[in-house]
């Protein structure tokens, strides 16, 4: 048995694969493997078929094999959209497409595998040839897709290597929430069973509850899953992954929550994979306890700083066309046992939902637009396992972001568009172009920290108080001395705007306190008599009759009051 | 006035997946709400699947097929979540967490 081969731990009677779809074994995958061979064109140097995986696992496994066997490469599209497939559809060296979905095209897996066909099944253990053996596309925002080449000693060796640090073997049978599309999906959900003699799930279960029945009815040991799924699985019933003993997460950091959560609800720490589609897996750490560990790097990967404290890794398993080391874009402290911990992307890229995106490219294609002069994109941290967001704001303010959301929807994954885009007059930047980061942020409501204005202000708790038919509520609050809602007034005299007295301290006051109110109506009588500057401890009153949408609001400094005047509200929707 | 059950569901998609440029009215009944129409992705089904159990008690179905039909619009999620609070189901109803 060499480092490379596949099927080397199966019997011919042992299952590759379970599901809905049946039980296949490592002899019906050799012959089904040969079956495709036999439907391919001839191999020339450098010849890619196209593997579009629709939703068997096993027929894309015969694909590969099938494939390999008869001298091409295979090519991996980055996701299952008619552009990306296309794309690389329409590249020279593509000379066949073997799918799986619902489409008209030829080689259609499932009729190819239902044709008679009584030739000889390929030899076991499955030997690769030497070379490029499969191209690995990738694409967050689209722009030019990175191509991956992988050697066999890359893809099926960290296959071997992967087995023999997690321990898997015959008898181990794993369910994939993740497609065997890009490197992540294709070497755990795929390569890894091929490699150690164990078994993989046909189908790809996405929903929780449908993840759990898949683990449970199949008797599944092992579960190939990313944040998002993990975050949802932690809601589940204890007990309903019964079965499981390793559960293994990547594409994304996890959060603390969801991996404290997901422990305690089904007794599992889950296994953290950090890597790249250029490298393979770098390394791994397991989530027993919050902060998390730092980062282990795999066997045979080492790791060292680049400039600006970057991450350089090499290892048998990076592509060939690279430098060695490769470094990547993520900023790392090293320790001195040789683990890391990752501090952040060091090139305006950043990862949602296990793409990678480029801000710049985002913003560009906003500018592109029709009617659009200027744009910026920010990205904050996203709620549970999205890693990242994106806000973007666009200029003039009549710009319709409706239809900006349509073009860009045309180039971008649905999860790689900004999450809210708004049109507003003018971008703010310094004179020198400089995007002024915070003030964009303001327009979304958050602080530079990236919390909620309303939120960046901590108000002590409120008294409310009933006397008769009269609300009375009061709250103290103290100012920040570095707030940004007293920017850009009057230069070098920070005081806080009427506008901004009303939005940041009576609004959010009025709201806790009087959740069935709806939106502003009007206001009456407003007068602002006192500058409020930075640092101050104010307090805040409001009134209001019980049954009355007006609240009358006064914000006073000790005795005086700064300001004072009459919200009145819509009824609240549906109320 | 009690809301319906699709107007509730409407609140709760902006809510759940914080889409705070579209307003609750906006969002058509029958309109798909994934990729075309609201353009969520399949992330946000994840949310959406978490927060209208935490809200209703229903849990999604073990079959992504018979997932995507439910989520398919306002409309079929309504239908879904009236067939399982009537208790009309199959055994898919929340387990306790």
């Amino acid at each position: 048995m060499s480092a490379f081969d596949l099927l080397a731990r199966h019997a011919s009677d042992t299952p590759v694969a379970f599901g809905a779809g049946g039980i296949r074994t490592a002899g019906e995958l050799l012959a089904d493997a040969a079956r495709v061979a036999r439907a391919l064109p001839e191999a020339s140097p450098g010849s890619h078929v196209l593997l579009v995986s629709g939703g068997d696992r096993y027929a894309i496994a015969a694909a590969l094999l099938g494939a390999l066997s008869r001298g091409h490469a295979v090519a991996l599209p980055p996701n299952l959209r008619r552009e990306s497939i296309f794309a690389v559809r329409s590249r020279p060296e593509t000379v066949a497409v073997l799918h799986d979905t619902d489409a008209g095209t030829p080689l259609r897996l499932e009729a190819l595998l239902a044709t008679p066909d009584e030739g000889p099944p390929l030899a076991a253990p499955f030997v690769p040839r030497r070379g490029v053996i499969a191209t690995v596309f990738t694409s967050g925002s689209t722009g030019p897709m990175l191509a991956a080449p992988k050697t066999a000693a890359a893809l099926f060796g960290e296959a071997h290597a992967l087995a023999r640090t997690f321990g898997v073997g015959p008898g181990d049978r794993i369910v994939g929430s993740v497609p065997p599309v890009h490197i992540y999906g294709l070497l755990f959900t795929l390569l890894l069973p091929l490699a150690a003699g164990a078994a993989f799930a046909r189908e790809t279960p996405h929903h929780a509850e449908a993840i759990a029945h898949s683990v449970r009815s199949h008797g599944a040991t092992r579960l190939v899953t990313v944040p998002v799924q993990l975050r949802a699985l932690a809601g589940l019933r204890a007990g309903a992954l019964a079965g499981l003993h390793q559960v293994v997460s990547s594409t994304g950091p996890l959060p603390d929550g969801v991996a404290r959560d997901f422990r305690e609800r089904h007794g599992l720490a889950v296994v953290e994979i950090f890597g790249s589609t250029e490298t393979g897996g770098i390394a791994r750490r397991t989530r027993s306890a919050e902060p998390p560990e730092p980062w282990t790097p795999f066997e045979g990967v080492r790791v060292s700083q680049a400039e600006e404290g970057r991450l350089a890794v090499d290892s048998d398993f990076l592509d060939e066309a690279l430098a060695r080391p490769f470094v990547t874009g993520d900023l790392v402290e090293l320790e001195v046992d040789g683990r890391f911990r990752h501090l952040g992307r060091a090139d305006g890229i950043v990862k949602i939902a296990g793409r990678r995106v480029a801000l710049q490219e985002v913003e560009d294609a906003l500018r592109r637009q029709p009617g659009v002069e200027d744009a910026a994109v920010v990205a904050v941290a996203a709620e549970a396992g999205r890693g990242h967001q994106l806000l973007a704001a666009v200029s003039p303010a009549d710009v319709d972001p409706a239809a900006l959301r349509a073009a860009l929807l045309e180039r971008f994954e649905p999860s790689c568009l900004p999450r809210r885009l708004v049109a507003i007059d003018g971008i703010p930047r310094e004179e020198n172009g400089k995007l002024q980061r915070a003030r964009v942020l303001r327009v979304f409501g958050l602080s530079p920290d990236e919390r909620p204005l309303d939120a960046a202000l901590a108000f002590e708790p409120f008294e409310l108080a009933r006397e008769d038919a009269r609300w009375r509520v009061r709250a103290d609050v103290r100012l920040p001395a570095d707030w940004d809602a007293f920017d850009g007034h009057f230069e070098g005299h920070p005081v806080l705007a009427g506008a901004l007295q009303l939005k940041e301290l009576v609004l959010p006051v009025a709201r806790r306190a009087f959740p069935e109110l709806g939106s502003v109506r009007s206001l009456s009588r407003v007068k602002f008599s006192g500058r409020i500057v930075p640092e101050e401890a104010l307090t805040i009153d409001l009134e209001r009759e019980s049954a009355s949408r007006r609240v009358r609001f006064e914000i006073r400094r000790g005795g005086e009051t700064c300001s004072s005047g009459v919200v009145e509200f819509d009824a609240a929707e549906g109320a | 006035m009690q809301q319906s059950l699709e107007d509730q569901l409407k609140h709760l998609i902006v809510d759940a997946l914080a889409l705070e440029d579209v307003e609750p009215g906006e969002i058509q009944t029958e309109a798909p709400l994934f990729v075309e129409g609201l353009g969520l992705d399949s992330i946000d089904a994840l949310e959406l699947a978490l927060a209208i159990q935490e809200k209703f008690g229903v849990a999604t179905s073990p079959d992504d097929e018979r997932n995507r039909e439910i989520f398919f619009s306002v409309k079929t999620l309504a239908e879904f979540v009236r067939a399982h609070q009537a208790g009309g189901g199959p055994a898919v109803a929340a387990e306790p967490a």
